[in-house]
């Protein structure tokens, strides 16, 4: 647990202690926030009524910068020469996936709160009243989803990002397979008959959590230290 | 030294002295190791042995299969075959065991340019379980070692790649190690750093008993540094033995030649046949560098041509000849 934390704690120092990370994480949260928590709230107050808008605003929307944060884990630490260092110490594989990963669905998490916040101003300055929906209860169901939503999104992002040399092309990967879960999900739903709501949304949000956990269990293969550095087949180290 | 004179040389014995009076549990005992990537063999029935306290370089060109076999010392590459112990364990059973006790400076450094330097080492110090007081001291330490401590909070990025090797270095030394594993640690370094860097490893296997094992190409070094060397070439080990052995094994390679005779026209010939590798006039002599074994045949075939020999002797070759003689042969051999 400690190498978790300690993973995490590199992970978030180094983007928010690098100018240019900084001003990437800036631009994607100020979209983010300006288009889920400003432009939809302002136009129309009421969509804090519906339940599947609210957790596309703030569950999907911040779980595809997880998913685009998780694709640089190993594959920029690859690209950057680093992660050969850090595979020498004593971490455990799986600490460093899980800290990785931690800090792909802490900052999403941190999208997802300050857009809810904002999206709450928002819509009551449109309004004059708080959002109907805006209960401690509602929020934390929406926190909840991201959560299950950045954490399913974020493992497997970080597991393409163990298996492709460059980070570039993972965060691409990952930016697709956002896409294709969001669709994937709404398909799943629609076949199930279920209407998102307040009643169905926390049974949704925990599926997606329980998922994300049964892969990261699942997915043991992939955490053996050889396999990251030296997967079978593409990149092959330099020989020398 | 042409294509074609290469390729007909004769094959050279594998000149491997084994380390002598090894202790019972050597830091590194490396035994058949055979790793392929691809169509490229990285390993080739590669052994190695190598003494405690000492600091022992691994010598080849690129492609030597110099940094494969530090991977696999460390687990992160798994070999297609053979044995490997580390500090009496298997690095790919016992990896966390292994790892926690060596240190390395990998590829290029491995540090993060995004944190400042003390936060470089500082992961790395937790990554090695040190914790609290001892791991502050342990940073602490580290910088003031190689005097970073004045610029511990600067990002590195932009240090000089001399700046950052030290700091490298000092990473590799926070959780005192019993084995140093170095890839190219005199790369970029200029000739002050270079000096202060091998003043610290001769230290560190002197003073600590650690065992440092080191890849270069830098044959300069080596002869300065270390005092247990391994020549390798296409992932197999060429000769290994201490500095004292090997120059008296290049020493048999290059030899001084007077008498009358000896014509350029003769010496072209004889390389032409795998005799000779090279010669280079000097006063009223020839120097003559010869493959691995060349010398008794070499005088064999001045006299079979006539040559009035006056004077056949070693005339103090160094590692680099040795070294070129070697990689010749296995050339030839590889043709």
């Amino acid at each position: 647990m400690t190498d978790v934390v300690t993973v995490l704690r590199k992970e978030l120092a180094e983007l928010f202690g690098d100018r240019h990370s900084v001003y990437g994480a800036m631009i994607q949260t100020a979209i983010l926030v300006a288009l889920c928590g400003v432009v939809v709230p302002l136009d129309r107050p009421t969509v804090w009524r519906d339940a599947g808008a609210v957790a596309m605003l703030y569950g999907v929307f911040p779980a595809v910068l997880a998913a685009t944060f998780a694709a640089d884990a190993f594959a920029g630490e690859r690209e950057r020469r680093t992660l050969e260092t850090v595979l020498a110490t004593p971490i455990a594989a799986r600490s460093l996936f899980l800290g990785k990963l931690a800090a792909a669905v802490a900052l999403a998490l941190l999208g997802a709160l300050v857009a809810m916040t904002t999206g709450a101003i928002s819509a009551t300055a449109a309004a004059g009243a708080l959002p109907p929906a805006l209960t401690a209860r509602h929020a934390a169901m929406i926190l909840l989803g991201a959560t299950g939503y950045a954490t399913l999104t974020a493992v497997l992002a970080t597991q393409i990002s163990m298996r492709v040399a460059v980070a570039r092309t993972a965060q691409q990967a990952a930016s697709m397979l956002s896409i294709a879960i969001t669709a994937g999900l709404a398909l799943v739903l629609r076949r199930l008959h279920v209407d998102l709501d307040w009643d169905t949304l926390p049974r949704v949000a925990g599926a997606m959590v329980a998922l994300g956990a049964a892969l990261v269990v699942g997915g043991d293969g992939g955490f053996r230290r050889h396999r990251i550095f030296d997967p079978d087949g593409p990149p092959p180290p330099p020989p020398g | 030294m042409s294509a074609a004179a290469t390729a007909k040389l004769p094959l050279p014995a594998r000149v491997v002295a084994a380390p002598r009076d090894l202790p019972v549990s050597a830091p590194i005992e490396l035994t058949g190791l055979h790793k392929r990537f691809g169509d490229v063999r990285a390993l080739d029935g590669l052994d190695l042995t190598v003494r405690r306290g000492t600091v022992c370089a691994i010598l080849g060109h690129n492609g030597a299969g110099k940094t494969t076999t530090l991977r696999t010392l460390l687990g992160l590459v798994r070999p297609d075959a053979g044995t490997v112990r580390v500090l009496g364990d298997d690095p790919l059973r016992d990896g966390r065991r292994v790892r926690a006790r060596v240190g390395v400076v990998l590829d290029r450094d491995g540090l993060y340019e995004r944190l400042s330097a003390e936060a470089n080492l500082d992961y790395h110090a937790r990554l090695h379980g040190l914790t609290g007081r001892r791991r502050r001291a342990a940073v602490e330490a580290g910088l003031r070692r190689f005097g970073l401590w004045q610029r511990r909070r600067e990002r590195i990025a932009g240090w000089s790649t001399g700046q950052r090797k030290q700091l490298a270095l000092a990473r590799a030394l926070l959780h005192e190690p019993e084995l140093l594993l170095l890839d190219e640690p005199f790369a970029g370094l200029d000739p002050v750093a270079a000096t202060e860097v091998r003043a610290l490893l001769a230290g560190l296997a002197r003073d600590g008993d650690r065992t440092v094992v080191l890849t270069t190409h830098d044959l300069a070094h080596v002869e300065r540094a270390c005092d247990h060397v391994v020549v390798a070439e296409r992932g197999r080990v060429l000769a290994q033995g201490s500095l004292g052995e090997l120059r008296a094994q290049a020493d048999e390679l290059t030899v001084l030649v007077r008498g009358a005779g000896l014509t350029d026209a003769l010496l072209d010939r004889l390389r032409d046949d795998g005799v000779v590798l090279d010669h280079v006039r000097i006063d009223d002599g020839v120097r003559v560098r010869c493959p691995a074994t060349g010398r008794p045949r070499l005088a064999a075939a001045l006299v079979g041509a006539g040559v009035a020999l006056e004077e056949l002797r070693p005339c103090g070759a160094s590692l680099e000849d040795l070294f070129l003689a070697l990689v010749a042969g296995r050339d030839a051999e590889a043709a």
